[in-house]
């Protein structure tokens, strides 16, 4: 529960390009944001910006947050890679409000007082530390044990108190800081965000009553937890207050029915070549001087798919390694597109890469987990500096786009039994710092904070266990299997992302058809093929229907999978998959063999 | 006298104007004695000469006995066991409903054990279990059927989940080995494998394929939906007889009917079936009405004969003529939509059941599914089978989907039906 102590100014700059001249495009959205600014009153007051991971929305919010500052108009910006709760965002807020002079008093006494409160818990927890001794380095230490405290020790504010309070549950907590702390006391460290909401909105009407304020929320995405929150916010906002949310999805506000009404909502489109073509030029210029070679900014922007983070993140390795001799690439291989990215990379640092693209967040004790290797710091350090790392209140994370891709391309490139272990050990390290917040939220997360990681490493478990069960799968592990992808299911159950849903669903049907359960697998199947239709993937639909075809015929029932088979051939043949083809013909043939043989 | 006293005392009444000392229905075959078993247990003689032919022979056999919930699997397979306890002297006789979270071993272990009362081995086993032989302790989670009292059946109680041993196939063939000391013949039913996921059960089954195959005689009970042929007789091998028991046919209701009512009569006030009296308080004509609505499932005619009678004892009818039947039949639609145990989620279920009329892993869309706020089929299955345990709903015996109607236990669904059969 405890907030960033980055300075506002200097998170700002961690973010930014080195300079700002390179920002092509968005010729919709600048102008728009003028204007409101400049509008004597405002119709709508909040601008909802959304695309995919690396299309340039962090851009964008630090191009509005420089204009705000050019014309002297307050604003604030917050990000969901590194503020997790209502209270870390609004003590962001506050923070860059303070560079333009503005003061919220309220806020900032309760949010001080706040801060002695959690001062006098870590000097009780300290004292307990220093009264426990030394036993725990005397335990032995396995490698599970070893990942449950690195997981625990990322956790800011969780960490040590976690480790501390053993197995007391929440009730006796809050006994035990009623020892030392009032009653107001104790709510306001288990709640901070009512009473710090409540004191920054009024004295957000003091300041907006004379002057137009601007709110930034940047990577909304992982704030989703705090849904509940930033609507209550939003509405309770001065009408003088423009509020920029900027995510991979729009905001879940479904308890605010009208809140469309107010909002401008804007997709960020991946970019034209044109605008690539200048955005690599542009910063190719600023990072290393002059003009670089036509061949290597059409090879840039060729493989940069018009995600800008991706051609900056380029250009910034290839002149940072020394690298300049690009080849075409071929655009739709993720391994290739990965590989020119970290070309020239140094050998040294792949352990660490790979332990990142597994890790939603890190810090140093967790990589040296990861990698076995005992001493991270120089790689950690250089890590640091790569343009697609962020650093954030838990340590560094690689950029989700990126983190997606190098993920993907250790999957390819990695020894299976390799790929393997770390996902094995990523599972654990996931469930084990779920465990230990689960464990401590109902005294430590009223506030919201805890919600949002959880659900991070939540949706990375996710992930993991869905791969680590198809692995399984395919050794024949069936049992094993089934447990983690009903695990992946579970926890994808609750999000909004059918896809990966129906994928996992898909799975389940495929091992219950192995293992022979085939009531189960056959409703499984459907399962995934509703959803598959619901989302409009044709390889998924036709996936399903191949897998009811075959189980049809296993049951008896060859004219149902005649003309599942059938179904998914036409999908196969408009999609040109002559390999899918082959194999439904092959097992259309099998049918047709049976159904000759049946009787009239 | 208090008002209590006399509500008692005129249903006694009633029941007695009835020729009955006691409502005789029972949902459970495992809550009747055995004596009461015998006097009910009607048809299934093909099935039973099937099985009984099986123990006529020196190698022992695995035999499951498989069919939809409420068919009468645990009447069946109790009533085996009655007879081999009777005629089969050298065989010892055993019957455990597999308690959750329980695998096979461990299920077999305990059944033997306490059939095994002078063995100091088997007792110690029990104790590990955390059990006593005969009187199990308290026990408020799970509820399953266990124990044989004098030869094979006992009250339903509720059980807490057994401690697994630490090697419970090892420990069961240990005390195998001294049973076959002692009898020439070891007979194991472990019942109510439906009641798991059939994926489990198969797991269950696969752990347990040594154990199986070893030196006693296995009767198992299962579901038909996932203990298909395939994966028991043919993939394993794991069974030398599947047994389906299917619904009775009406003659057999009828017979099973007179039965139920002769067993709650004096010895000598009981009727042949051809006697129009054998089925007082119902007339023939009711009876018949209430024989054919439970569609051969012996659950189903419990379950209605039951409702009927504590109606037509609530309303003092002398007899239950087709204006009482129907009161009865309306009385039993209330009370098995409001048992206790069910949720709202189960309700939504229901009611979208009752308005589609079938419903299958193949019909349901997803506009269904939001109304009950899933996106899949699989998430609702347990509540639809939960919804089949509470005689609500059936699966119809389909493997081309798993589908579900409402029983005709429902008054709403019987009227529907006979609107579409008008219609027709």
């Amino acid at each position: 529960m405890r907030t960033s102590k980055t300075s506002n100014s200097s998170r700002v700059r961690n973010n930014l390009p080195p300079r700002p001249d390179p920002f092509v495009n968005r010729e919709e959205e600048i102008p728009l944001f003028r204007d409101w600014l400049t509008a004597p009153t405002l119709s709508k007051r909040l601008l909802v910006i959304h695309g995919v991971g690396g299309v340039g929305k962090s851009a964008l919010l630090r191009m509005f947050h420089l204009h705000c500052k050019s014309v002297r108009v307050p604003v604030a910006l917050a990000s969901g890679d590194e503020a997790k709760s209502a209270v870390e965002i609004l003590s962001n807020w506050a923070d860059d409000l303070k560079d333009d002079r503005v003061t919220l008093s309220s806020f900032s006494k309760t949010f001080k007082h706040y801060g002695a409160i959690q001062a006098k818990v870590d000097e009780k927890v300290r004292k307990m530390q220093e009264a426990r001794g030394k036993v725990m380095e005397a335990e032995s230490r396995d490698f599970a044990k070893t990942l449950i405290e690195t997981a625990v020790s990322v956790i800011p504010g969780v960490g040590p108190l976690a480790s501390m309070l053993g197995g007391i549950g929440a009730e006796a907590f809050v006994d035990w800081l009623s020892n030392f702390l009032s009653k107001p006391d104790v709510d306001l460290l288990l709640d901070p965000a009512k009473k710090l909401t409540a004191g920054f909105l009024a004295d957000i009407v003091q300041v907006a009553d004379k002057t137009r304020i601007v709110l930034m929320l940047d990577s909304y995405e992982q704030m989703s937890a705090l849904d509940n929150w930033t609507s209550h916010l939003a509405q309770r906002l001065h009408p003088n207050v423009i509020f920029v949310i900027a995510g991979r999805t729009v905001p879940n506000w479904g308890e605010w029915h009208g809140w469309l009404a107010y909002a401008q909502v804007a997709e960020l489109k991946p970019m034209s070549e044109e605008n690539m073509r200048t955005l690599v030029r542009r910063y190719y210029a600023t990072i290393r001087g002059g003009e670089p070679a036509p061949k290597q900014v059409e090879a840039i922007i060729a493989f940069s798919r018009g995600l800008p983070m991706v051609a900056t993140s380029a250009v910034r390795l290839w002149t940072q390694y020394g690298v300049e001799d690009f080849q075409e690439v071929k655009t739709e291989l993720v391994s290739d597109l990965v590989d020119r990215l970290l070309v020239g990379v140094p050998q040294e640092m792949w352990p660490g890469l790979e332990a990142a693209s597994m890790l939603p967040w890190f810090n140093e004790e967790s990589l040296r987990t990861f990698t076995g290797q005992a001493d991270v710091s120089s790689v950690y350090n250089e890590l640091r500096r790569f343009p697609f790392v962020r650093s954030r209140a838990e340590g560094l994370a690689l950029h989700d786009a990126v983190r997606e891709m190098i993920r993907e391309y250790v999957r390819l490139h990695t020894e299976p039994q390799q790929y393997q272990t770390l996902l094995e050990h990523a599972i654990i390290y996931y469930r084990a710092t779920i465990a230990k917040i689960e464990e401590y939220k109902g005294a430590l997360d009223l506030s919201g904070e805890i919600d949002a990681r959880e659900k991070t490493l939540r949706d990375a478990l996710g992930d993991a266990a869905f791969e680590l069960g198809l692995l399984y799968s395919k050794q024949d592990r069936w049992y094993d299997a089934l447990r983690l992808l009903e695990e992946s299911l579970a926890i994808r159950r609750q999000n909004d992302n059918l896809r990966t849903r129906a994928d996992t669903i898909y799975q389940i049907a495929r091992v219950h058809h192995l293992m022979g359960n085939l009531d189960k697998a056959r409703i499984h199947y459907r399962d995934a093929l509703r959803l598959y239709q619901h989302t409009e993937n044709p390889q998924g639909v036709a996936a399903c229907e191949t897998g009811l075809g075959r189980l049809m015929i296993q049951m008896g029932f060859v004219d149902d999978a005649v003309r599942e088979l059938d179904s998914a051939k036409r999908i196969y043949r408009q999609l040109g998959d002559n390999r899918r083809i082959a194999e439904v013909e092959e097992v259309l043939q099998v049918a047709n063999h049976i159904k000759e043989r049946q009787p009239a | 006298m208090s008002e209590a006293d006399r509500i008692f005392d005129e249903l006694t009444t009633t029941l007695s104007r009835w020729g009955l000392h006691e409502i005789p229905f029972s949902e459970s075959a495992s809550s009747l004695r055995q004596s009461q078993l015998r006097d009910v247990f009607t048809g299934r003689t093909q099935e039973l000469r099937e099985i009984l032919t099986l123990f006529q022979g020196r190698e022992r056999k695995r035999i499951l006995v498989y069919g939809w919930v409420g068919i009468g699997k645990t009447a069946f397979i109790l009533e085996v066991l009655s007879v081999l306890q009777r005629k089969a002297k050298d065989t010892l006789a055993t019957y455990i409903s597999l308690p959750p979270e329980t695998d096979l071993a461990t299920a077999a272990l305990n059944a033997l054990a306490r059939e095994m009362e002078d063995d100091e081995w088997a007792q110690h086993q029990l104790n590990l279990m955390g059990l006593r032989p005969k009187k199990r302790p308290v026990h408020k989670t799970g509820k399953g059927k266990a124990g044989i009292s004098s030869i094979g059946i006992e009250a339903e109680e509720t059980t807490v989940p057994v401690a697994a041993p630490q090697f419970p196939t090892l420990s069961f063939e240990d005390l195998l080995e001294r049973a076959l000391k002692k009898y020439s013949r070891v007979v194991i039913a472990v019942d109510d494998l439906d009641k798991q996921d059939p994926a489990r059960v198969r797991e269950l089954l696969r752990n347990a394929q040594g154990m199986l195959k070893g030196g006693a005689w296995f009767m198992l009970t299962g579901h038909p939906s996932g203990l298909t042929r395939d994966i028991l007789t043919r993939d394993l091998g794991l069974f030398d007889l599947a047994i389906e028991l299917k619904p009775v046919d009406q003659p057999t209701t009828y017979r099973m009917l007179v039965n139920y009512l002769n067993s709650a009569r004096p010895k000598n006030a009981r009727r042949d079936p051809d006697d129009p009296l054998a089925v007082r308080p119902f007339t023939p004509e009711t009876a018949r009405v209430l024989c054919e609505r439970s569609e051969g499932v012996p659950r189903w005619l419990n379950r209605l004969g039951s409702y009927v009678l504590l109606k037509a004892a609530t309303i003092h009818a002398d007899l239950i003529t087709p204006d009482v039947l129907q009161q009865g039949l309306e009385y039993a639609d209330q009370q098995l939509r409001g048992q206790t145990g069910l949720t709202p989620e189960d309700y939504y279920v229901l009611d979208l059941v009752l308005e589609k009329g079938t419903l299958s892993d193949a019909t349901i869309t997803l506009a269904d599914m939001e109304r009950l706020k899933v996106k899949e089929f699989s998430e609702i299955l347990p509540i639809m089978e939960k919804l089949v345990q509470f005689d609500l709903l059936r699966r119809l015996p389909s493997e081309r989907a798993a589908e579900y109607e409402p029983t005709p236990l429902l008054v709403g669904k019987q009227a529907e039906r006979k609107q579409a059969e008008k219609t027709d």
